[in-house]
């Protein structure tokens, strides 16, 4: 069952092109964190426009590998190319590319238009030197398909996502300011997520057990597993039928079971994670494996705590702007999740935990 | 009617409250040129969009090319846009140029060149409409600006219905002249100056050799044109054509304006006239944007399953509050502000602003200019009669406050962006 605000949301959108309306609906940005649907909405519009082939709107996905500068061309190039599909397809001869209108889904154009910072947007060269005529470059791009935009706004609309940041429609400076009307998503809250997470595991007895076991172990450990995100209750849910399927109901107990799921789960949100802690300092990675070792604080939230443990740990307060840094990317509390979880799990369940050194010069707990 | 928080309401999302506006831009369309300025967000693309859409479709006969100049850069660009949109208005609308295929060749080789027989030109010339410039530009030289200048005006002598050709966020272009060169700052406000005179002269001579074929032009933007052609001194090049200002809404309008988009959206509230007394209250007279957003925020609340059925008061609040806090609403003044103005003037700006917040929000009296220049000294004594009228024109140029309808004293030009002020500068609330 699809969380109520995404599949609102996406049935809001849907009904703007339905066809029914004269014209074309505004631009929209859906505007949410990674994992909060914003994909799925995109997608089942495009099959609700593909779908409703009477209303003579083109569903154009454009691609994501985008550069701001010839953007427009592209796109131009790319709305020729899916008509010419449609039209192939279409049934009534009577059609004509001309006739047409069209739906750009942009996705993350927030990486195309932002300015700045390291893992943000293009900077591109340009024949003066420095970040500002890059700057000025991208500001001229974004500029040009907007004007793209306006002067065919009556055949051809948009539809993008973006990030957290949209910074590039919240500066008055900048091209897109005031432009879009924005749909919000969020992260599911405890509630909702459960109930999803639910929904999508069935009444099987043993996911019933491993969910109830975990819910009694700690009444936030969705939440604190997945931050409410619907990819990541995604991949949990098709981590527990995994293992359910292969190792049965009644050959684990279920401690093993949790761990197992634990490995599993984890090994597929690394990449995401591997992502995000690549984008950390030297000195924020070293900070992160030092709180890596303080299984206490896996169910902490707040950085006062955190900081002020790693400050006993790392003998500093010098460290707290790199922990508050850490926890904003949210690397912390998932490599936390990884090992404090299991090692915490061991210290409530299990046999007396060792502290030894691992090859690699890490300090890890082994369970005895 | 839909919720259009940015792009330009026309067709059935356009407001009938403004026809009146479209109707008088017909009126004087009649007779000569139009400039049409008002302040940000006040809907002004949007009154000649509705415009240019209703004449269409009342006449076969009405030709039009809108060009958005907010990515124009150089008068080389200008002038190829407006050449390249006649030429893609004459694909849409056969045997609008009277040229033949010499012809179009004779121009496609003059603009050529005029940029060293770069080959893009004739593929830029070809394109669909928006289609990106891609040429190199050789550094600006007026000599070749005058002679883009005499194709524009030859290939309008060549069309023999009339064109309506808009010029759209015009000033945007104007900020933009002489900063894509490699030259020093002084040096670059300079060309500035050069080339927007260039500019206005060419534009003036377009529209006396098109008037004799009886094209029109609508030249648009925000009031601050008036005070950057002031700044480079060419106050006097545009007295000659038409003004039309695009008023804020006023409250009844507001009031309409969101009844409007509520009965788009289905929306029902808890009482009757609970919206429109709210609206009225804390809304006032503002630009329509704002009302947008607000009615976007409470669509936000319905998808989000925070409402189910109708809207109660405090809905209403909580929506009014997302609007304070909404990057796109008021707040963007704050970084306006952090922006153009230097650390002593914040300061001052901040300390108008929460004394006309408290008055007004309170409605406790008026601030006058002797008023800000008492509560200024009160906390610098060093600061001079005119240093107090200088900022004080400098935030109206900026929207932050404006004349007041006597013209003795100051006000904001909206309640709602009061209430944003008292909230950010002065305590917690944010309703009357």
């Amino acid at each position: 069952m699809t969380p109520v605000m995404i599949q609102n949301t996406a049935a809001y959108l849907s009904l703007q092109y339905s066809g029914k309306q004269s014209g074309l609906p505004p631009p929209f940005i859906l505007k949410g964190p990674e994992g909060t649907g914003k994909s799925w909405v995109v997608t089942k519009l495009q099959k609700a426009v593909e779908s409703n082939r009477a209303s003579g709107i083109v569903a154009v996905r454009v691609p994501m590998q985008l550069n701001p500068e010839g953007l427009v061309h592209n796109i131009q190039q790319y709305i020729s190319f899916c008509k010419f599909q449609y039209l192939k397809r279409s049934t009534e001869i009577s059609n004509m590319a001309s006739d047409l209108k069209v739906v750009l889904l942009i996705e993350n154009i927030d990486r195309l238009f932002n300015l700045g910072g390291r893992d943000r947007g293009f900077v591109l060269p340009t024949r003066a030197k420095g970040a500002g005529a890059a700057k000025f470059a991208q500001v001229q791009h974004a500029s040009e398909f907007r004007s793209f935009l306006i002067e065919n706004n009556r055949h051809i609309g948009l539809i993008a996502t973006a990030g957290e940041d949209t910074s590039f429609m919240e500066d008055p400076d900048q091209p897109f300011f005031q432009f879009f009307n924005v749909l919000e998503l969020r992260h599911l809250s405890e509630p909702e997520a459960t109930l999803y997470f639910k929904d999508k595991l069935g009444d099987d007895h043993l996911q019933v057990s491993l969910v109830e076991f975990l819910s009694n172990f700690t009444s936030s450990w969705i939440t604190n597993l997945t931050d409410g995100k619907i990819s990541y209750l995604n991949l949990l849910a098709a981590t527990v039928n995994e293992i359910a399927e292969e190792e049965g109901a009644n050959s684990l107990k279920l401690e093993k079971l949790i761990e197992t799921l634990l490995d599993l789960y984890f090994y597929k949100v690394v990449p995401n994670l591997e992502l995000q802690i690549e984008r950390l300092s030297y000195q924020e990675k070293h900070a992160l494996d030092r709180i890596a070792l303080l299984p206490d604080h896996f169910f902490s939230k707040d950085v006062e705590d955190i900081s002020s443990n790693v400050s006993l740990v790392m003998g500093s307060l010098r460290s707290k702007g790199i922990i508050e840094q850490a926890v904003e990317t949210g690397a912390v509390r998932y490599k936390m999740r990884s090992t404090c979880l299991k090692a915490y799990l061991r210290f409530q369940k299990m046999a007396p935990v060792t502290q030894v050194m691992n090859p690699t010069g890490q300090m890890t707990y082994v369970g005895s | 009617m839909r919720i259009v928080a940015g792009a330009i309401p026309t067709g059935r999302d356009f407001y009938e409250g403004r026809r009146a506006l479209v109707d008088h831009l017909k009126d004087c369309l009649q007779g000569s040129d139009v400039l049409m300025l008002g302040p940000r967000r006040t809907g002004k693309t949007s009154v000649i969009k509705e415009y240019l859409a209703t004449e269409e479709a009342a006449s076969e006969e009405f030709r039009y090319v809108f060009i958005d100049l907010e990515s124009t850069k150089n008068l080389y660009e200008f002038y190829l846009r407006i050449i390249k949109e006649i030429l893609s208005a004459s694909n849409k609308w056969a045997g609008l140029v009277r040229f033949s295929v010499d012809g179009m060749k004779t121009l496609s080789n003059k603009l050529g060149e005029i940029f060293d027989n770069g080959i893009e030109i004739k593929d830029y010339l070809g394109g669909v409409s928006g289609t990106a410039l891609r040429i190199k530009f050789p550094k600006f030289e007026p000599e070749k600006v005058e002679a883009l200048s005499k194709e524009l005006q030859r290939l309008l002598a060549n069309i023999d219905r009339q064109l309506v050709i808009v010029l759209d966020e015009f000033p945007e272009m104007i900020w933009k002249l002489g900063l894509d060169s490699e030259d020093p700052k002084e040096q670059q406000l300079e060309q500035r100056k050069q080339q927007t005179e260039l500019l206005l002269a060419g534009l003036r001579t377009v529209r006396q050799e098109g008037a004799a074929k009886n094209h029109r032009v609508i030249v648009a933007g925000s009031v601050n044109l008036d005070n950057t052609l002031i700044h480079l001194q060419l106050g006097n090049l545009l007295n000659d054509i038409k003004r039309i200002t695009v008023p804020y809404l006023t409250t009844d309008q507001s009031v309409e304006l969101m009844s409007l988009l509520g009965s788009g959206q289905g929306f029902t509230y808890s009482s009757e006239n609970l919206m429109r007394d709210f609206v009225r209250r804390q809304f006032g007279r503002c630009t329509p944007f704002y009302i947008q957003i607000y009615a976007e925020a409470l669509l936000q609340m319905k998808l989000a399953g925070q409402v189910a059925g109708a809207f109660t008061e405090d809905d209403l609040k909580k929506a009014y509050r997302a609007v304070l806090d909404n990057a796109r609403g008021p707040r963007y003044l704050l970084d306006r502000i952090k922006k153009y103005y230097s650390k002593e003037e914040q300061t001052q700006v901040h300390l108008i602003l929460g004394s006309l917040a408290k008055q007004q929000f309170k409605q406790t009296g008026r601030l006058c200019d002797n008023d800000c220049e008492k509560i200024l000294t009160s906390v610098d004594s060093s600061i001079v009669r005119h240093q107090v009228v200088e900022l004080l024109a400098k935030m109206r140029s900026d929207d932050l406050i404006q004349h007041s309808n006597d013209g003795s004293c100051f006000e904001f030009e909206s309640q709602l962006l009061c209430n944003f002020w008292h909230y950010q500068l002065v305590a917690a609330e944010f309703l009357v």
